[in-house]
């Protein structure tokens, strides 16, 4: 190998490693510090409520359900429309309408998130007169969402309709025959966009903000009381300056990491 | 005659729901647009270009959180770009096929990472360890006085760094593997070597990197939380890049819950503010990429 080439493989060699130490960082103290605030309280911390500030350790219980819950309602509600919305675009990809879609998808996927969350809160809080509740949290996140899903489901059924279009219609086949063909052959693909769209929002914390609860110490008592979750309480006890909360936001994004991570592997996995 | 009818009621019968993606943009910006109007009505474009907060006497400027966002925006994409580049060239160019996979995997989940945790770590890790090595290094080698142990304009700007790295060498990723082949095979039969062979490549993709780059850099501007967390929220317009900041996003979370009034309505302000360049930079990089590749 000549003295340049070396020069710049190991160039670009370095680069990647030193961008790769401040991420050994972050996942060490993140798992470091997790670890050990999970492993002295034990495995009720999945469980019980936080604690009060300068009080000793507590559970991430509230946060925890409160995220699964808001994040399952959001994906309710942007699901259908995300799959429905990528079967149009891969079926009708050159109408007038699919390439302004395309272009507001571009768009919502740059929206800066804090805006979706202050213009839900002016919409469904102010407007509306509804309170702070996993719903109205929920239409933030699905907002969110929205663009993700959809940009993989279209993709992930381009493919198939490619492979099977012509041939669908050759037997006589009906285009409404033929997209629920089409939909079922790219199952994966759909489930695949909707998991990516899940491990992107259960993150979130800026749109959700002002719509849930700042105080953690509430377990799910309504369809219309305010949730809490695990992003917000990171956040909200992070800037608090006491010793035990940081410790337990700690523990709450080892969690949140670990759920990314995991939600991120099955996705890939049913990909291939 | 038959198909062709039910072709036409699918396209409406999914029509509905697809339509939603396209009101959903539209009410969005619509609402932030509509809630602007009485504080752009009452201060005009200052709102934009003076620097003031005084709640007191209801006078709202967002000059100094503006400066913060686009000083950290460019800073972070500036210091993300040369790391992002390589990331990039390594994945297709160099690396063996095993870590390749596992390069890209790790990227793409670090782009899909909670934002938060970047902040968090940001906040008590990298920040104060920063704060005794490279921020110590250079406050004494410029003369730059601190007052913070690590929230900063640069801190902000350091962790925004690390989160686009992943979301940008993704984007670059795709259109340096889509360079032909043929420059592979010409570079290679001329008896050359990979720093003809990357040099080549990246003068061919020039373009799309500006394109990639207009969308990290509207990623950057918009987050809240990693940098709320991490640039310590003080409104004043310092070119010591070691002096705290604000940006807009972070000003909107630390002050939109509280805010009445006019404020409440500046807030909206600075978000169509945020919003307009977000939408210049999404249109610029349509522009670029669409041209070549």
């Amino acid at each position: 190998m000549r003295v340049k080439d070396a020069v710049i493989v190991s160039l670009i060699t370095s680069l990647v490693v030193l961008f790769l130490l401040p991420i050994a960082f972050l996942f060490y103290t993140v798992i470091v510090n997790g670890l050990k605030v999970i492993i002295s309280y034990g495995p009720r911390f999945f469980i019980d409520l936080p604690p009060n500030p300068g009080d000793g350790l507590g559970g991430i219980g509230s946060a925890l359900e409160g995220t699964l819950y808001m994040v399952s309602l959001a994906v309710l509600i942007s699901a259908p429309i995300s799959v429905l919305a990528g079967a149009f675009l891969s079926f009708f990809e050159r109408s007038k309408m699919a390439s302004s879609i395309r272009a507001s998808l571009e768009l919502l996927v740059e929206f800066p998130t804090i805006v979706v969350g202050i213009v839900v809160f002016q919409i469904l809080v102010l407007g509306f007169g509804l309170g702070l509740s996993g719903f109205t949290a929920a239409v933030a996140l699905a907002i969110v969402m929205l663009p993700y899903s959809t940009i993989q489901i279209s993709e992930a059924l381009r493919i198939p309709k490619k492979l099977y279009e012509e041939a669908a219609y050759s037997l006589g086949l009906t285009t409404w025959q033929v997209m629920r063909l089409i939909m079922r052959i790219g199952r994966r693909g759909i489930v695949n966009g909707l998991l990516i769209g899940f491990a992107k929002i259960i993150g979130e914390t800026a749109p959700v903000i002002f719509l849930t609860s700042s105080t953690a110490n509430l377990y799910l008592q309504s369809f219309t009381s305010p949730v809490t979750g695990i992003p917000v309480l990171i956040y909200t006890f992070a800037f608090s300056g006491y010793q035990n909360w940081n410790d337990v936001a700690w523990g709450a994004s080892l969690v949140l990491i670990t759920i990314v991570t995991v939600v991120f592997v099955i996705a890939r996995r049913m990909a291939k | 005659m038959k198909i062709e009818r039910k072709r036409e009621r699918i396209f409406y019968f999914l029509l509905v729901p697809s339509s939603l993606v396209v009101l959903t943009f539209v009410l969005l910006l619509g609402v932030v647009v509509y809630s602007s109007i009485p504080a752009l009505d009452r201060f005009g474009l200052s709102v934009y270009t003076k620097n003031v907060w005084d709640p007191v006497n209801d006078q709202y400027g967002g000059l100094a959180a503006i400066y913060g966002t686009i000083v950290t925006g460019v800073l972070s994409a500036v210091i993300s770009a040369p790391f992002a580049t390589a990331l990039a060239v390594f994945v297709n160019d160099i690396s063996p096929k095993k870590i390749k996979s596992f390069m890209i995997n790790l990227s793409d989940l670090l782009a899909a990472f909670p934002t938060v945790v970047y902040g968090f770590w940001g906040l008590l890790s990298l920040g104060p360890f920063l704060s005794h090595t490279l921020f110590a290094f250079l406050g004494s080698l410029f003369g730059l006085h601190r007052i913070t142990n690590g929230p900063s304009l640069l801190l902000a700007s350091i962790v925004l760094a690390i989160m686009i790295t992943p979301f940008a060498s993704s984007l670059l990723r795709e259109v340096y593997s889509q360079v032909p082949k043929s420059v592979d095979e010409a570079v290679y039969s001329l008896g050359l070597g990979k720093w003809e062979l990357v040099v080549l490549k990246l003068s061919y993709i020039k373009r799309a990197f500006l394109g990639a780059y207009a969308l990290a850099f509207g990623r950057a501007v918009g987050e809240t939380v990693a940098v709320s967390l991490t640039i310590g929220n003080v409104l004043n317009i310092s070119p010591n890049l070691l002096d705290p900041g604000y940006t807009i996003p972070s000003l909107i979370i630390s002050q939109f819950g509280t805010a009445y009034g006019i404020q409440y309505n500046v807030m909206f302000a600075l978000a169509l503010f945020l919003v307009v360049i977000g939408i210049a930079f999404v249109i610029i990089s349509r522009l670029i990429l669409r041209v070549r590749l």
